[in-house]
This record gives C-alpha cells, structure tokens and sequence, in this order.
C-alpha cells in the first residue's frame, strides 16, 4: 500500500548496438524511458537524433486499409518474415492497396447503377395506374405530357386556372405532393409549363430505358435494382474474401513495421556523442536483477544504477503498489492526480473510506448483493473498471442493509431473525433513528477528518514542510483548534462546562495565531530569517482572509459529511415510496412496482451516492494532504492499437 | 365571480418552444451555405424546422415553396399553441387571421396597382377554412372597385370605403394600410379581455412598436420622397406611445434624412439605439431590432398567455424574416459578410 520504489538507470554503449538495445527495453517491460537531453545537455557534446521515421509512410498505408475495411491489426508473431526486406513489403502493400482499390471501383460503378434505377423507380412507383406505354405518351405530337409532382398547397390553387387549356390527373398523394402528370395542347404548353412553374410543379424526367406502362416499367425496375444489389453484395464479399486471404500476412507485416516503427520513435529520446549513445530512464527496484541481466550479451553497454532521486532534473514515476482489496480504487486515486515520489498512495484509504460511506448511504441487503454481483459479471464479462468496485460497495451496502434490516425495501423481513438470534439492538431501524444517523454521520465526518489531518501531520514532517505539518489549517495548530472545538461543544451539549478561560486562549486562540503567523513561525523553527514581502498591512491582510477562509472551511467541511446521513435517510424513504405504491395496485401488479421500484432506486441511488462519496473524497478527504502532482510510470512498449496519423 | 384561467402550460409550452430558437452559430451555418438546397439541408437537421421538411427533398426544392413553407410553420406552430389549452376561440387570438386578411387584402391592392397577375402563387391557400373570404376569388380581382364589391359582406367594405381612387382608379397603398392597420388595432384592443396588468404591459408593447413603425414609415418617407410634416402624419398609424405629439411632429419636419436621424437620436428610442450600440444611421434596421428586443423581453418577463403568444409569434416571425433574407442572400451569390447584418436579433 505504497508506492513502488524506483532506481534511476544510466545506459551508456556505441551507437551500432543501439536499435538492439531500444528493442531490449521496450521488450523488458519495465523501463519509462526519460529524454536523455533532459540531464546530459549540449555543453558535454552530447546531440539528440532527428530523424524522419523510415517505418511512418508504409504503416500509414497499412493503416489506410485497416480505416477503409474496418480491421484492425493486433500483434502477431512475425518471426516468419523478421528479414522480409521494407521494399519487398511496401510493393506487397501497394499491389494489396491496388486490388482491393479495383473491387471497390466495380462496388462503387454498381452503386451509381442502383441509384439512377432506384430513382427512376420510386418515381415510377407513383405513376401506378397509367396503364398507357411512356413512349406512346412522350411521342404525341399535339399534345404535351409533363410527369411530376405538385405540392399539396398548390393544387388547391389550379381551380385560379379554370380557363386554362390544361388537366392535371394525379396518380398518389404524399404527404405535401401530389403526383401526377398534366395534359396540354402543343400550342399552349409554353404558358402552361410557367404557370406549373409558378407553383412549384416538379418535373419528372423518365429515363429512356423504362419502357411500356407504369406496372411494366415498375417491375422492369425492381428486376434491374435486384440485380444492382446483388452485384454490390458480390464486390462486398469478394473484397471481404481477399481481405479474408491476406489478413494474416497483413497482420505479420503490421506488427513488424509497428514494432521498428515505435522502436526507431526511442532513439529521440537518446543522447549520442560521436559514435556513443547515452539513454536514461527508471525501473521499478524488484526489477533491477532481471533488468541487468537483459544486458549481460553486450559487450560494449553499460548499466549504471542509481538512487531515484540522484538527478534533480529528474522526477521519479509513480507505480502504486496496492492490495487486493485497494488495487481498483486506484482509478479514483489516478482520476485526481497520482502522489508524488515522496508522498503517500491513498489508495487503502479511499478504498476503506469509499467503501465504508457507500455502504452505509445505499444500506440494503438485497440492492447490495444485486450490485456486488452486477460488478463481478461486468468485471467478468466487458471487463469495466468500476466492476471490482462495484462488487466491493455492493457488499458493504449489503452488510449496512443487513443493519438496518432492510432487504428489497422490506424493512421488517429480517425482525424475526434477529428475535430468533436473540439480538435486541438489531436491526437499526432508520426511520425511526434520524436524529441519531444525521449526527453519526457528521461524527463520521470528524473522524475522517482527523485521519485527514494527522496523515498530513506526518507526510508534512516526513518532507519537512514544517509550515503545513505544525502550524497550517491541517496541521497541528488546525487539529488543536478544530479538535478543541468540537469537544468544547459536546461537552456544552452534555451539561460539562470545560470551556473556560485557559481552554479558549490555550486551545482556541493561540492555535489560531499560530495560524495567523504561520509563515514567520516556520521560518523560526528552521532557524531562518523570515522576509515580509509587501509591508506589514499586505501580511495582516492577506492572512486575516486566509485565517477567515480556514474557519469557513471547518464548518463547512464538517457539515458536508451531513449529506452522508442525508442520503441513508432518502434511500429509505424512496424504497417506502416504491413499497406505498406496491400496495396501492392489485395484487398481480404488486410484484412489478417492487422489481421496477428497486431496479429505479438501485439505478438513481447508486448512481448519485457513488458520486457523492467520491466528491467527499476529492473535497474534504484529499484536500487536506493530498496534491496529486506525480506522474505515472509508463513502461515503453510497442503499442499495437494506436494509429498512424 | 369567474376566474380568469392563468393557461400556464400554453406560456410553459410556448418557452419550451421558444429554447430551439435558431441561434447566432445556426445563422453563421446557414450564411456560409452554398446553395438554397444545402441551406434547406441544414435546417431539415439541425433545426425545429426538420419536421416542416421532412417530406421535401431539398435537392430539388424551389426557394418561393420553401420560403411558402417557412411561412407556413408560423401559423402552424400559431395552431399548436393555441390549440393546446384550446384558447384559440377566445377573442383575442383571432389577431393573427385578422393580420393575415389585412395582409392578404393589401397585396391584392397592390397587385392591382402594379398590375401583375402572379398573386395566386403565393396566396396561403391551406388558411381558406379560417379566412372570412375566398382566397381564389380575391386573386381574380383586379381593380379597386371590384375589389370593395368582393369585400361586401366584410368589415373591409366599410374601412376601405373613405379611400378615393384615381383617375386610372388606383389607391394610395400607403392610406389603404394605415386605414387597415388602424381597424386592426381597435380590433385588438376591444379584444383585450385579460388581468388588468396584463392589459397595460400588452398596450405599453403595442404602443412601442407601433411607435417604431412609425419611425421606419416616416423616415421612408422622408428619406425618399421629401414628404412634408402634413403628409407624413397623415399616413401614420394614429396611435400615441411614448413619443409625445410635438416630439413627432418635430421629428417628421426633418428636411432630409440625416436631419430626421439627428432628430430621432434625441428620443427615448434614438437613445436605447444608441445604448444597445446599434447603428442609428441604419435606422430601419436598428428599429426592427429594438422591436425584437422589445418583443423578446415581453416574452420572457410575461407569465401570462396572450402576451406569451403574441410576442413569440411576433419573435418567430422575424427568425421566419431572416431565415428568408440568407435563402436570398444565398440565392443571388451574396457574401455571407454582406449577409450578416441583415440578420435581426
């Protein structure tokens, strides 16, 4: 429950072993590889190497097939053509490009095809009932035939044109048209033609290929889309075919371009003075035996090893070393920031506190193993991160309903179990205890926070930020003077009267100037002069809001952990809604209310405790010792699921 | 005693409505289109106008139907919103039927006045049911004294009865509007039959906008007929708002343009102009803005609902008016640059 400690490594060796060595660490697996330039500099000679990656061109040509079929390439075993030569695989590549290129070019041809056939049926299809021959209309000589559609509005006006040498028949109404065709003589067409035009007619053009009346064309049509279909089907399965064929060939290829393609993408991260390389970069402490042992084949490398913190210009990665229970509440920990080199993994602690607040808001036996066991399927299954959590929450949930003796929303199934065992202080009854959970809740919260500030004591210590650990607002003087506080008044509450003179000015006032002087006193405390910047009135004023802003946060914090007794008070009070309701209907609905009323509460409730919990963490809990500034340990590697842009 | 219902759900449903509103980056869109087809395009997806052209193909569509059609959706959605809590039989909200006949009445006249036939094309032939005449057969009119025969059996008749014709037995457009207006406001305020508060902030709108068409009417005319003081107050709309007799008459005795805008900027709403940072040499345009302004603020202070459909309506309309300006715009190859500012909002 800490974090993994590190060993900074200094690799040194001629520039001709310097592939063989990039492809040694990227294949170790435990190696974060830092930029050599950071340290060695340019006043020692050293140079970075700024070459255009030979691998980048090919593999964005492998790429634009897999973009293109919709494949994606994963690792394979290349042993096979490890020598293949990167001519012989781009002229490969190229005549793959070609052939699927042609088959897409037929697809595309037959596509077109489709298209003009589709039109010109789907305007044919609204023609049905003309059972005259299209050619036989379009050669009349004195009379013109226009086909088309009019919109809906525009036919109501054509009764304006009563005088006009024209009929409008109309074979289908749609929605805003009306299609059909009008009749009018030769001699008038020019006039008719503007006036249809006026109103919006849209002609019709049938293509020279549809032949006979509207029912003949019309399946004359069909026949020939089918026929578009079936040809657009085939280019599909001969493309998918091919692929089929050379898929792992191409597989081969990609994982060998990728893997010198990534491996050429290190050497930038080298240094090189003449014909040396110089590379630098961490491992993980349990790993240094493995680790320089890989090198032992090398005759003109050399491995130095060095504390983690020997070069300043170097920040240590961060690898959290967690437990079993912990290990998936490291992504809340990675969502805020990860510790840095020195710091604390709060992983334990969240997981504990994470654990603990959820259980005890979504309190329901039944909803709890619901949940743990939707966590482990989703783990099992999609393999989704918040599954592991969900399994731990879900029984913490469970246990609490187990308390409260509420299971499904039923709150008295588990009454006569407790009897039986003889237990009389169970199950906690939740509606009629709200005084007593509304305070638990905000004692919990205290509690928390004294954890809170004593880890920040200790780390503030450890690190010598003196400032913080003795004299900050989660420092000594701040759990002094919120400690004195808060037992100042229970014991008011409790008719104890322990607030008198000394205690205020010992445990209230003083801590509070210290406070106040917080950055003089740990100037004093290191024995060093402290320079006020800004004159006296700057300090007094900055620190008087500063001072003002932590009893502001004290009271606040403190009642933020209401929310937690809040939202155990709503669970049940939703599951009393569901369970109401449940009575209300007939006896054969009743079932149904429950399972949906759960399934409801489950999903809303679940959702905003989990959030909420985690906003207790990020705000009250991680505030006060946590700055989340390190960064992770990357190990390189070959990343096969990226692409190249 | 009978209470008068609130009919929140219409003002909430009206809100509701009012949140799809085209925005400036929908304008910005439309603008940079290319074609009236991939301008049509864009609304059909992204806008509350995809229903309205769900049934269209826009790659073929003629810009007058499309334009007919974004007419259209405003007396439609006019429908919806009246039909909704079934308000639409109260008096009040016959305003708009009563607006569209006036409309329709004037374009008839001034058809006839420029003697063109093409008024069937664009006549909204789906509000026949509603309209007190028949559509088909006003298109048919052609002279001014048919015209007052056709309209007979109407409250019309009797409006455009005192107008004198011409000798060529043409009308003054100008009187015809002013004297149809006019009956339209009466009309509206006899029908004003809502909470005492609600009534004085609806006239305090009326007012106001009015008084902003008279600025754009008399600065038309002043601009670009050298009508005199007289003439100009005679073709306003006769109804007081915040500018007070002398004032008016003071700003309509501009001897030219840059005189009347010199005039106007000393007025309450030369000032707001000129607060809001709108041009005021651009004094139509600024004026149609202070009227959307107004509008949109009636509609969002409002809790009451004629004051909810009126300004709405009134707001859709001009997102109606500038949806056709960019069609245009686009239409006749305009810089979206040149566009842009024709824009209101």
């Amino acid at each position: 429950m800490s974090i993994e400690k590190m060993e900074l490594v200094n690799i040194a060796g001629l520039t001709k072993d310097l592939d063989d060595v990039l492809v040694t660490l990227s294949e170790c697996g435990c190696f974060h590889m830092e930029s050599a330039s950071k340290i060695a500099g340019k006043k020692v000679g050293f140079t970075t190497l700024k070459e255009d990656n030979p691998y980048k061109p090919i593999l964005k040509q492998l790429n634009d097939i897999s973009v293109q079929s919709g494949r994606k390439f994963r690792s394979d075993d290349f042993s096979d053509i490890e020598n293949e030569s990167l001519s012989k695989i781009e002229q490969y590549i190229i005549n793959v490009r070609q052939k699927l290129d042609d088959i897409k070019t037929e697809a595309k041809l037959a596509d077109e095809k489709l298209s003009v056939h589709e039109q010109a049926m789907y305007q044919v299809d609204h023609l049905t009932g003309m059972t005259v021959d299209f050619q036989q209309i379009f050669s009349c000589e004195n009379v013109k035939v226009r086909l088309g559609r009019l919109p809906v509005d525009s036919f109501g006006k054509l009764e304006y044109y009563d005088d006009k040498p024209f009929y409008f028949a109309h074979f289908s109404v749609e929605k805003e048209y009306y299609w059909g065709m009008y009749f009018v003589p030769a001699s008038h067409s020019e006039e008719v033609d503007e006036i249809f035009d006026s109103l919006y007619f849209e002609r019709t053009h049938i293509p020279d290929f549809v032949k006979g009346n509207s029912q003949q064309a019309s399946e004359e049509l069909h026949k020939m889309v089918d026929e578009d279909k079936k040809l657009i089907e085939d280019c599909r399965k001969k493309y998918n075919d091919y692929l089929d064929k050379e898929s792992e060939r191409l597989g081969k290829i990609f994982s060998k371009l990728k893997s010198q393609h990534d491996n050429f993408d290190l050497r930038n991260k080298a240094a090189i003075v003449n014909d040396k390389f110089y590379i630098v970069g961490f491992i993980p402490k349990n790993e240094t035996e493995r680790f320089m042992g890989l090198f032992e084949g090398y005759e003109s490398v050399s491995v130095v090893l060095q504390p983690a913190d020997a070069n300043g210009k170097l920040e240590p990665p961060i690898k959290l070393k967690n437990n079993k229970f912990s290990q998936p509440f490291s992504m809340f920990v990675e969502m805020y920031g990860l510790p840095s080199y020195n710091g604390i993994n709060p992983t334990a602690f969240v997981a504990v506190t994470y654990t603990l607040l959820f259980g005890i808001m979504f309190g329901d036996l039944g909803q709890g193993l619901v949940l743990a066991i939707a966590g482990a399927l989703l783990w099992k299954f999609k393999k989704f991160a918040l599954g592991p959590i969900l399994t731990r929450i879900g029984i913490s949930g469970a246990i609490f309903g187990l308390l409260y003796g509420s299971v499904f929303g039923y709150e008295e199934l588990l009454d006569p179990v407790y009897e039986a065992l003889g237990i009389t202080f169970l199950p906690f009854k939740i509606m009629n205890n709200v005084t007593t959970i509304l305070i638990g809740a905000i004692a919990l919260g205290v509690l928390i926070m004294f954890i809170s500030i004593l880890i920040n004591i200790v780390m503030g210590i450890k690190n010598k930020q003196l400032e913080e650990a003795l004299f900050g607002n989660n420092g000594i003087a701040g759990l002094v003077f919120f400690g004195s506080i808060l037992v100042g008044a229970v014991a008011e509450l409790l008719g104890v009267h322990i607030m008198n003179a000394v205690y205020v000015i010992v445990l209230i006032i003083l801590p509070l100037i210290a406070m106040f002087l917080r950055e003089p006193l740990a100037c004093w405390v290191k024995g060093k002069k402290y320079h006020m910047e800004g004159g006296i009135s700057d300090f007094i004023a900055s620190n008087f809001f500063e001072v003002f802003e932590f009893l502001l946060g004290y009271a606040t914090n403190t009642l933020s952990f209401i929310r937690i007794g809040g939202f155990v008070l709503s669970h049940a009070s939703m599951m009393l809604v569901v369970m109401a309701l449940s009575e209300q209907v007939s006896a054969a609905a009743s079932p149904i209310v429950v399972i949906l009323g759960n399934v409801f509460v489950m999903g809303i409730e679940g959702l905003l405790v989990g959030i909420q919990t985690l906003r207790l963490e990020f705000y009250e809990i991680f505030s006060r010792f946590y700055s989340g500034d390190g960064k992770p340990f990357e190990p390189v590697k070959i990343n096969y699921d990226e692409n190249i842009e | 005693m009978i209470r008068r219902r609130n009919y929140n759900a219409t003002v909430a449903k009206i809100m509701a409505i009012y949140g799809k509103r085209l925005t400036s980056q929908d304008y910005m869109e439309l603008m940079n289109k290319q074609s009236v087809s991939e301008a049509a395009e864009y609304l059909k997806r992204n806008t509350h106008y995809s229903d309205l052209l769900s049934s269209i193909d826009i790659n073929t569509i003629h810009r007058g139907m499309l334009e007919n059609l974004l007419r259209r959706s405003i007396f439609d959605t006019y429908m919806k919103i009246t039909g909704f809590e079934h308000i639409s039989k109260q008096e009040f909200y016959n305003y708009k039927i009563l607006q569209i006949e006036i409309d329709e009445i004037l374009r008839c006249i001034r058809f006839i006045n420029a003697g063109s036939e093409k008024l069937i094309s664009d006549i909204p032939i789906y509000l026949q049911e509603l309209i007190s005449f028949d559509l088909i057969e006003l298109a048919r009119v052609t002279d001014f004294k048919e015209l007052l025969v056709f309209l007979k059996k109407t409250p019309y008749d009797d409006v455009l009865k005192t107008v004198k014709t011409d000798a060529d037995g043409k009308v003054d457009v100008t009187e015809c509007e002013t004297v149809l207006r006019t009956y339209y406001i009466e009309r509206l305020k006899r029908s004003l039959n809502f909470k005492k508060s609600d009534v004085d902030q609806f006239i305090s709108f009326l007012e106001t906008d009015i008084d902003l068409i008279n600025v754009i009417n008399s600065y038309r005319l002043t601009a670009f007929f050298d009508a005199s003081a007289d003439d100009i107050e005679k073709d306003m709309l006769p109804v007081g708002g915040r500018l007070s007799p002398v004032k008016k008459r003071e700003i309509y005795s501009a001897i030219n343009s840059e005189e009347f805008i010199k005039r106007f900027s000393k007025t309450i709403y030369g000032r707001q102009m000129i607060e809001n940072g709108y041009d005021i040499n651009d004094l139509e345009r600024s004026a149609n803005k202070l009227r959307y302004k107004y509008a949109k603020l009636m509609l969002k202070r409002s809790q009451s609902a004629p004051l909810s459909v009126y300004s709405f309506i009134f707001l859709l309309e001009i997102e109606v008016k500038n949806i056709i300006s960019i069609i245009e715009g686009i239409r006749y190859g305009v810089e979206p640059s040149k566009i842009a500012p024709l824009i209101i909002m």
